[in-house]
């Protein structure tokens, strides 16, 4: 395995585990904010520049600062007496070894063995562009009308009692 | 390209933009009034869509965007149940603090996502247009945020809608990883020799436990009930008949448009789903006295009945879903626009609430006790035409497939253990002893046209079928069965 | 040393003319002298020249792991030198707020202005836009004008929800 996988999967992973496993809910942002820049990284590992530098931008730019503002603004931040694990952990580790057997075996069972891997293609920005403006040009609409109708109905959850919509 | 098929769909999302738009300049009063500009904006479009033909299939945007017969089926049925959900949260508005031309406008948009989804021919565009849908209803669950209820069911329905979309794209993922593709036409292509290679069976399965999470199927039913009985009654409305009826179009395209030759080999695995998810339904809706957490649990029985006929596998089977969806919408508006008037200012919705309702407005008690009887199957009504449908279909697979039988003794039994609970709604409404509330209740010149046509919707494909059925075999016929 | 040309696998494109692409720091960077040969004096000699073009973000590994040391150094230096010269004996007397400051009531913990929020939400929405916007840019030259139109109409869609917000008052700080 090469080394620079490992210690971005180890690290992400990591990132992940500690996100769900603090108590205080301020770190657990942090410690999301590692496993995003770890996933950041794995993408430029892969050579997907361009998602890699989309998931800095989102995720550890935007998705984090929204995380700790809905930390600060609920006043129950101070760690909480129940227990991290829920009661019915042995059933979601269950399901979870379940899954994964499933998945590797269904990996390892068909697709490495039988053929050789084609090389991933390595789009570039352009080319991206190109498509996302040609082929793909109505799921980018959807995506748009998706943005806005996420805008407006998060801000008007949001939004204060009082302050409300004029 | 051709930008004129999607036009039903642009117009949509421009009616809702308009809407949100005229709400800056609407003084706060009339607001309202809006609900009816966009009721009849969405009709206006709904009667156009009449004028539009598609007989044989037409492509745009790169094959993505199908019109067919099917296609345009689904989309005057969502546009349909849209005015019918827009009139009903008028009735609504009251009852939501702020933003009421908001709910409006973000229905139009889950209109619009649900006519795209009804169009999908590549599971890029699927997973848009779902993710359209399951984003605004998040918003739309939660909008009454000053009751708890309301927010519970929104973060509820948010946490195992965002897995359901997880393990959606995931599949997709998968699918495209081995395929190559994400276009059904070209799927369908490759789907025979992919079809060996698990890591594609695996994506499939994982695309239909997305799918299975839209039309609540067991085992992913678990947040129906929650949800139905939190959100705004309009919002349930919509939620039990528009994003189910996504949820059934596209299964129906991924598994009969783009992968037919493995679904072939699903047929037990769907049977049992579909044996347990009417099970499941109705033995849960027994005990409940909540009426929308009732109407939730029938909700599940029903998505049961109807993957009956995806079980089928043949195009009477197919037919007989849409059938049964158009019977379901009707009879499901009318409850819900009953409940919508009836529950206001009552807190949890309680059965009690419609007690002696034929004294206080015998419209609404007829209508609320026709839809009972047209859920629970009982002739002359639509949904009794329905369910005949799906029986017969899985009676004609039955003899390749002998388990067949059993799943129709389920189903029977299903039907059977319904009609307690539901004629329990009835007998509540009629026979009920001592009724604190007794005064009239108003309803509206809209409210009382919209339950007058789900009524004679409901006789009519309940006396004469015949028109219905014919549609709906004509646009099975895009289907690959 | 031109170790940009295996990495950048011969994209002809990469000379035009948008001067905004995720590489193109890194390129500036690479070639700009003084840092490519700090890289070079991390990773040796030329031999190595090869393993620095497999890992074109071997620089920001070497960011990191010096932006790591480099505050973590003092910090444990001035732990040893505080637990050797003045162990912590803390008292009430000790602790106590004086000479100046009130003290201070409650929590820290207050309930911040939801406005942040709402402006957390627009600027995610925004920032996710950004993502489009950019591969646009970057194939601009190379689009017809549907394509154009189509980017516009997405922006339409938004500056609509923006409209929206700045109308309701979302954007005022109150």
């Amino acid at each position: 395995m090469d080394p620079v996988f490992a210690f971005l999967a180890l690290l992400t992973t990591a990132g992940a585990v500690a996100a769900v496993s603090l108590r205080n809910l301020v770190h657990c942002a942090l410690c999301l904010v590692v496993a995003f820049a770890g996933l950041a990284a794995l993408y430029l590992q892969l050579n997907a520049q361009f998602i890699g530098f989309a998931q800095i931008l989102v995720y550890v730019g935007a998705v984090a600062i929204l995380i700790v503002f809905a930390i600060l603004l609920t006043r129950g931040s101070e760690p909480g007496n129940q227990p991290i694990l829920s009661s019915s952990w042995q059933a979601g580790l269950g399901v979870a070894v379940l899954v994964l057997g499933a998945l590797g075996v269904a990996v390892a069972s068909s697709f490495v063995r039988y053929y050789p891997v084609s090389p991933a293609p390595q789009p570039t920005v352009r080319e991206l562009g190109e498509q996302l403006m040609t082929n793909y040009v109505l799921p980018l609409e959807v995506i748009g009308l998706l943005l806005t109708a996420a805008m407006i109905g998060a801000v008007i959850i949001a939004m204060h009692e009082k302050q409300g919509p004029r | 390209m051709n930008l004129s098929l999607s036009i039903l769909e642009f117009a949509v999302i421009g009616a809702g933009l308009a809407i949100l738009l005229a709400d800056l300049w609407t003084p706060v009063p009339q607001k309202r009034n809006l609900g009816y500009a966009a009721a009849a904006a969405v009709g206006l479009i709904f009667l156009a869509s009449m004028l539009m033909q598609a007989a044989a299939p037409a492509y745009a945007f790169e094959k993505m965007y199908v019109l067919d017969g099917l296609a345009l089926f689904f989309k005057r049925f969502f546009l349909f149940a849209a005015v019918i959900v827009l009139v009903m949260s008028v009735e609504f508005a009251d009852r939501i603090e702020a933003g009421i031309a908001e709910y409006y406008a973000l229905i139009m948009f889950a209109l619009a996502g649900m006519m795209f989804a009804a169009s999908a021919n590549d599971f890029i565009l699927v997973f848009v247009s779902l993710e359209l849908i399951t984003v605004t209803f998040y918003v739309l669950t939660s909008f009454q945020r000053g009751r708890l209820h309301s927010l519970e069911a929104g973060v509820k329905y948010l946490i195992l809608g965002a897995l359901a979309s997880a393990f959606l794209v995931y599949g997709i993922a998968l699918v495209f990883g081995v395929a190559n593709t994400t276009n059904f036409g070209e799927l369908m292509g490759s789907a025979r020799v992919a079809s060996a290679r698990p890591v594609f069976l695996l994506g499939l399965l994982l695309v239909l436990v997305g799918l299975g999470f839209k039309i609540a199927a067991f085992p992913f039913q678990i947040w129906a009930p929650d949800v139905y009985q939190g959100s705004p009654a309009p919002t349930t409305a919509f939620l039990a008949v528009g994003s189910k009826a996504a949820g059934f179009i596209l299964l129906l395209r991924v598994l009969f448009s783009a992968v037919p030759e493995i679904t072939v080999n699903w047929t037990k695995l769907l049977m049992v789903i579909a044996g347990m998810t009417i099970l499941y339904g109705n033995l849960c809706a027994i005990p409940q006295r909540n009426l929308k957490r009732l109407l939730g649990y029938s909700s599940i029985a029903h998505a049961g009945y109807m993957l009956l006929g995806v079980a089928a596998m043949n195009s009477a089977g197919s037919s007989a879903i849409l059938y049964y969806l158009g019977a379901y919408l009707f009879t499901v508006l009318a409850a819900f626009t009953v409940i919508c008037v009836v529950m206001r200012g009552v807190e949890g919705d309680d059965i009690s609430a419609v007690a002696g309702l034929h004294q206080r407005s015998p419209l609404l008690a007829a209508s609320l006790s026709l839809a009972m009887v047209s859920l629970a199957g009982i002739p002359p009504l639509a949904g009794f035409f329905g369910k005949f449908l799906l029986l017969k279909a899985v009676v004609e697979k039955g003899a390749t497939q002998p388990g067949c039988y059993w799943l129709i003794a389920v189903a029977i039994l299903g039907v059977v253990i319904s009609l307690y609970y539901y004629l329990g709604v009835v007998r509540a409404i009629y026979w009920s002893k001592g009724s604190a509330e007794l005064s009239d209740i108003k309803v509206s010149w809209p409210i009382q046209v919209s339950l007058y046509a789900c009524i004679a919707a409901m006789f009519y494909l309940g006396l004469f079928p015949d028109r219905l059925v014919n549609i709906a075999m004509e646009a099975v016929k895009a289907l690959k069965l | 040393m031109r170790l940009n040309s295996t990495t950048l696998r011969n994209r002809s494109d990469w000379s035009g003319a948008v001067p905004i692409r995720p590489e193109y720091g890194w390129k500036i960077g690479w070639n700009g002298g003084s840092r490519a040969s700090g890289i070079q004096t991390v990773t040796g000699t030329r031999t190595t020249h090869m393993q620095a073009s497999d890992h074109p973000y071997l620089f920001l590994a070497v960011f990191l792991v010096v932006a790591v040391i480099f505050p973590l150094v003092p910090l444990g230096l001035a732990r040893l030198w505080a637990r050797t010269f003045s162990p912590p004996k803390p008292g009430p007397v000790k602790n106590a707020i004086y000479e100046c400051g009130v003290e201070s009531k409650g929590d820290a913990w207050i309930q911040f202005k939801s406005e942040y929020y709402l402006y957390g939400i627009i600027f995610l929405i925004f920032d996710v836009e950004a993502i489009f916007l950019f591969p646009f840019a970057v194939a601009f030259t190379n689009l017809t004008i549907g394509a154009f139109l189509a980017m516009m109409m997405f922006l339409l869609l938004l500056v609509e929800g923006l409209v929206w917000a700045w109308q309701k008052g979302v954007l005022t700080w109150k």
